[in-house]
């Protein structure tokens, strides 16, 4: 999505006004030569063909330099370039009479040429002013209480965001100045553009800032880190931090989430050196348009953004599945509000119970399904091992029993980076839920897909949410290991990807998101104290915790092999994934099943290790029951990666997972 | 008077007949698809202990979940049969051991060739014979060839060293459904029964008394498996008449649905068929070819039923024709052209595409290089013959305009044919599924 931020782009080439503009260039050009004439005192008009013709001539040239102008490149709503094509025009056209003059029997002197360029720019500005506030440079709005603000940016976001600041009295911004490297102009809307952004601190001084707002489109990610960081360097006046805020993207204001008077402080997300997710809206809105849509987990942080961002495709029905009342409301009544979206039902329903999801699929028969609902705090999940299993993995198989029974086209399953190679019972869960999403494949008319996420920013329990809760309670940030790193995604560029996956993805495809490069968790937290106006280890402290059970250090998104395979999105890969019959899952996930419901979470983890093969369980999950991990050779195998090799023991159950591990292998 | 030979060995007969009049008797179903599902929830709700056998892993999984996988079965029924525990289901066939009575119900196909494929049947009938207990019933529901149960069954249970009337009781009652019609369902058709033997007789109908209403007895399986056999030739003899009616309205420029609802008011000797682009479904396309067959080992030919099998194929031809003759009109080729069928189900009401003429007609199009997308709100997808999944499109005013051809297929109840023809440009009518709707009747041609 690249477009200028003018908000709905710029407006449509208008013949009219065009027609408007020529003719009176076409007037001011004939004063300007006849005042030219009467001011040098010599021969006006010798014959009235030369007049026409030195009248017309230039008028003509001027007209058709600005319309080509318009026409290529919209110019015309910026009056600074225009006013400088004039005076160009002016200047190019009396030479060119000047040129001539002999062959015509003029004798006007360069200073009628000078005159008649002065007379035309003088007038253009004056009329448009007369015309209205349109496109009239503001007079500086001096409110009451209006913080003294700085902007970065000379260009349309500048520009708009200026007009915008000067109309309205609510915004309590008074723009001293524009701040850019490369100005195009010396001022923007009369506001002076004062110097170059790597003197920021200076200016700030020298201006009494108090606030810099970042209006720029198409600004990175590092460079609004840079101005922060310079930012933190000085101080308001008044002794405190200068508010840095971005205009948002136009990305989002197209998504209807944000106004164009918003402005956002400066978050997290612009502390990820990556680019925006892009999507091909074509190829999703097929599968959504105006069908009936099943969300899982619809109040969840991922869940409820899927809402959000499906409802955007208006689909006929968006059913919001999930067991938490408030959070499903919470959702329904955001779409209602602020998308206008209401043909939506509430569900309330736990995915594994077998009956509320059968009556659900049977009265709504949705088309496509996004399967969100999953328990994936990483500690929590270690203590309730069987409701964890219950819920992510018996959970999934009932919503694809009851997606492939009642007909859904598309059943998309959200699953997690933890899920390879797994060292937690959450990843293992997700991987067990991957497999069966998989096993499915050309077995129904119904298509799955697995997406894997990394750790999604501001996500509930997500680390930077427990970072900020930290900071806001005044205590140290915990960071459980000083090399501890993470894949960060903002959620809705995870969502996005999400549904891109839906479209192209097939056969119980695992699709990857590429997360572009790790950040260290230690640095994000120190980059978040510095956010907050503080000095990190000086003002907050941070403290390492140590590793918790099933956490690792470093997560495994993309191999080098995945990499290979590549989709029509630049951001997607596909995971390397052999088929597995579901008939080799079912016995496992029939025992996993029972197991749950004794509940015994000790088989449980046995089962799940034959389930995933590649799972190693967190020590305290096997811990002292000595010789009970005897029957986890699969396991062993499959990390060792040679899960070919002869089990110790023979039966059907270990080679049944021995084939299993192989499979995994080639998915890790 | 009890025969010497019998003296002191248990009456299976009898002691069978009492365990299903007391509904202590367990029923396997093996195969629990189109067939097998209707009949095992039946039997659950008539208060039968029933098991599902299958190889689907899926299915089992999907029934054992109590998730209805067919549209035929209300999901009420099946749920709450699940719920009681009367119904269960398994992929181990080593559990048909324990069922009191078998019922057979897996797919009976033709061949490439159009032969009938029973190697299912036979397959089954050999994993039965190896856990074949005394006092057990086994009915046979598949559709076969006259002489299936006698000539192919039996010698398999025979080699299990038990008699047939004595041990064991062998019997064939087709199965009659009406697809897309859940009232007329497995519980309320009448059935009819062939056995081998007088006591094979009276115990299959004492199980099928259960739960049909009426339960008529034929001499031999022979008889009962041609009965079945003939019904659905008649049907398809029927529909072939009045398609080649039809093929005969076109060259007159008649409208052959005019002729068919002014001879259907005759009030006797005439029964209503309607022509279409073809036939589909699991029996009227594939039983002409099991009667045939089965003469065929006569040195018989069975000219009717195979001349109604060759008109009813040509029918999707025809509306490839009618369509290139309708695009030829407004001057376009079939290449490229955006070909929008409504209806991809073989008939209305139902979600069964396969072997539908709807999917005929889109290989058909799609050889001649049409772009080809469906409506059918029955079939959300499906898997075509290249493993490519398709998906119904919703039909939105803008799509029915942009198609070249709007095809009507298949005259689902809920289609809003007034919609479909306010918007389109150009309509093929295979169904006369417009036939209420008044305006626009110049961009519609009926078949």
């Amino acid at each position: 999505m690249s477009a200028t931020l003018d908000g709905g782009g710029r407006p449509e080439f208008d013949r009219s006004r065009a027609l408007v503009k020529f003719g009176f260039d076409v007037l001011v050009a004939v004063g300007a030569f006849a005042a030219a004439g009467i001011l040098t005192g010599t021969k006006i008009a010798p014959t009235a063909a030369a007049v026409a013709l030195s009248v017309i001539f230039p008028a003509v040239v001027l007209a058709l330099i600005t319309l080509g102008f318009e026409r290529l490149h919209g110019l015309t709503s910026r009056p600074a370039m225009r006013a400088l094509l004039t005076l160009l025009g002016v200047a190019a056209a009396t030479g060119f009479l000047i040129a001539l003059s002999p062959a015509m029997n003029f004798a006007w002197t360069p200073l009628s040429a000078i005159l008649a360029g002065a007379l035309f720019v003088a007038i253009r500005p004056a009329v448009r002013v007369r015309r209205g506030a349109e496109t009239a440079p503001v007079v500086r709005n001096r409110k009451p209480h209006a913080k003294r603000t700085l902007v970065v940016g000379s260009k349309d976001a500048a520009s708009a965001l200026i007009r915008l600041t000067a109309a309205r009295e609510d915004l309590p911004f008074d723009i001293v100045g524009c701040v850019d490297d490369s100005p195009v102009r010396k001022s923007v809307e009369g506001v002076a553009v004062v110097g170059a952004v790597d003197r920021l601190a200076e200016i700030i001084n020298r201006f009494e800032a108090e606030c810099v707002i970042i209006a720029a489109t198409n600004v990175s990610r590092e460079r609004v880190r840079d101005i922060n960081d310079m930012c933190a360097t000085v101080a308001a006046p008044d002794g405190g931090r200068i508010v840095v805020k971005v205009l948002p993207e136009v990305a989002e204001m197209l998504m209807g989430t944000i106004q164009v008077g918003r402005l956002r402080d400066v978050s997290l997300e612009d502390l990820l050196r990556r680019k925006r997710v892009t999507i091909d809206a074509k190829l999703a809105a097929p599968h959504l348009r105006n069908q009936i849509v099943l969300v899982t987990g619809a109040g969840g942080s991922i869940g409820s953004e899927l809402c959000r961002q499906i409802a955007a495709f208006e689909p006929k029905l968006l059913l919001l599945l999930g067991h938490g009342e408030n959070s499903l409301f919470a959702i329904d009544q955001e779409l209602r509000s602020s998308l206008g979206f209401t043909r939506t039902r509430i569900i309330v329903a736990d995915v594994a119970d077998a009956a509320r999801v059968r009556r659900t699929f049977a009265r709504f028969r949705p088309h496509i399904v996004f399967h969100a609902a999953a328990h994936k705090h990483v500690p929590i999940v270690e203590d309730n091992v069987c409701e964890a299993v219950r819920n992510n993995v018996l959970g999934t198989q009932v919503l694809a029993l009851a997606a492939a029974a009642s007909g859904v086209a598309k059943f998309v399953m959200i699953s997690t980076d933890k899920a390879v190679n797994p060292s937690s019972m959450m990843g293992a869960t997700k991987r067990a839920a991957e497999l069966i999403c998989q096993a499915f494949e050309g077995r129904t008319g119904t298509e799955f897909v697995s997406v894997r996420f990394g750790n999604v920013l501001g996500s509930r329990g997500s680390v930077v949410h427990t970072f900020k809760r930290q900071l806001e309670s005044g205590s140290p940030l915990t960071v459980t290991h000083p090399d501890m790193v993470r894949y960060f995604m903002t959620i809705p560029e995870a969502v996005t990807l999400v549904l891109e996956a839906m479209a192209i993805g097939r056969d119980g495809q695992v699709f990857v998101m590429d997360m572009g490069e790790p950040v260290r968790v230690v640095e994000l937290a120190e980059n978040l104290i510095r956010l907050s106006g503080l000095r990190p280890y000086e003002d907050v402290d941070i403290v390492f915790t140590g590793i918790r059970p099933g956490e690792k250090l470093f997560e495994e998104m993309l191999t080098a092999r995945e990499r290979e395979n590549p989709t029509i999105n630049e951001r997607l890969f596909m995971a390397q994934q052999e088929r597995i019959e579901y008939d080799r899952l079912s016995d496992t996930i029939g025992r996993l099943d029972l197991a749950v419901r004794t509940p015994d979470p000790e088989t449980v983890v046995k089962l799940m290790g034959v389930l995933v093969p590649s799972y190693t369980p967190s020590p305290h999950l096997i811990g002292d029951r000595n010789g009970s991990m005897a029957q986890m050779a699969p396991v062993e195998t499959a990390r060792n990666g040679a899960a070919h090799v002869t089990l110790s023991s023979g039966d059907g159950e270990a080679s049944e997972a021995a084939d299993l591990a192989g499979a995994a292998d080639a998915g890790a | 008077m009890q025969a010497l030979e019998t003296i002191g060995r248990p009456d299976h007969r009898e002691l069978l007949k009492q365990r299903i009049i007391a509904r202590t008797a367990r029923v396997g179903v093996i195969g629990i698809g189109f067939i097998g599902l209707p009949l095992a929830v039946a039997h659950a709700k008539a208060g039968f202990d029933v098991v599902g056998v299958d190889h689907d892993h899926i299915r089992v999984a999907q029934l054992t979940k109590g998730l209805n996988y067919l549209r035929d079965v209300r999901d009420d029924d099946l749920a709450s049969a699940v719920a009681s525990g009367k119904l269960t289901a398994t992929t181990d066939f080593d559990s048909i051991r324990d069922f009191d009575v078998i019922v057979i119900c897996v797919p009976t196909p033709v061949t490439a060739s159009k032969d009938p494929d029973t190697s299912f049947v036979r397959r089954t009938g050999e994993l039965i014979a190896a856990q074949l207990l005394p006092g057990r019933l086994i009915t046979l529901e598949s559709t076969t060839y006259p002489g299936l149960t006698e000539d192919v069954l039996r010698p398999i249970f025979d080699t299990s060293g038990l008699k047939a009337g004595e041990d064991y009781f062998l019997a064939f009652s087709p199965v009659r459904s009406d697809p897309g019609n859940v009232e007329l369902s497995a519980l309320n058709v009448n059935k009819i029964v062939g056995a081998l033997t007088p006591a094979c007789l009276d115990v299959a109908t004492t199980f099928y008394k259960q739960t049909i209403p009426e339960v008529i007895a034929v001499s031999s399986p022979k008889v009962a498996e041609i009965t079945k056999v003939f019904e659905n030739t008649f049907r398809a003899v029927n529909i072939a008449l009045v398609n080649e009616l039809a093929l005969l309205c076109d060259k007159l420029g008649i409208n052959v649905w005019e002729v068919i609802d002014a001879s259907a008011t005759k009030p006797y000797g005439i029964m209503r068929f309607d022509p279409g682009p073809g036939v589909g479904g699991h029996w009227i396309p594939l039983d002409p070819f099991y009667l045939a067959w089965a003469a065929r080992q006569h040195d018989f030919h069975l000219r009717f039923s195979e001349l109604a099998a060759e008109i009813n194929i040509l029918m999707p031809q025809f509306v490839r024709e009618k369509v290139i003759r309708q695009l030829n009109s407004s001057g376009k080729p079939m290449r490229d052209a955006n070909i929008l069928l409504i209806g991809m189900a073989y008939k209305k009401n139902v979600d069964d595409w396969q072997e539908s003429p709807a999917l005929k007609c889109m290989y058909l199009f799609e050889a001649d290089r049409a772009i080809v997308t469906y409506h059918d709100p029955h079939v959300p997808s499906f898997r075509d013959r290249n493993g490519r999944l398709r998906h119904s499109v919703p039909l939105t005013p803008e799509r029915l305009g942009a198609a070249d051809c709007v095809c009507i297929m298949t005259d689902h109840d809920e289609t809003d044919w007034d919609s479909i023809a306010t918007h389109a440009t150009s309509i093929l009518d295979s169904r006369n599924a417009t036939r209420h709707v008044e305006h626009d009747r110049e961009k519609i041609v009926l078949l």
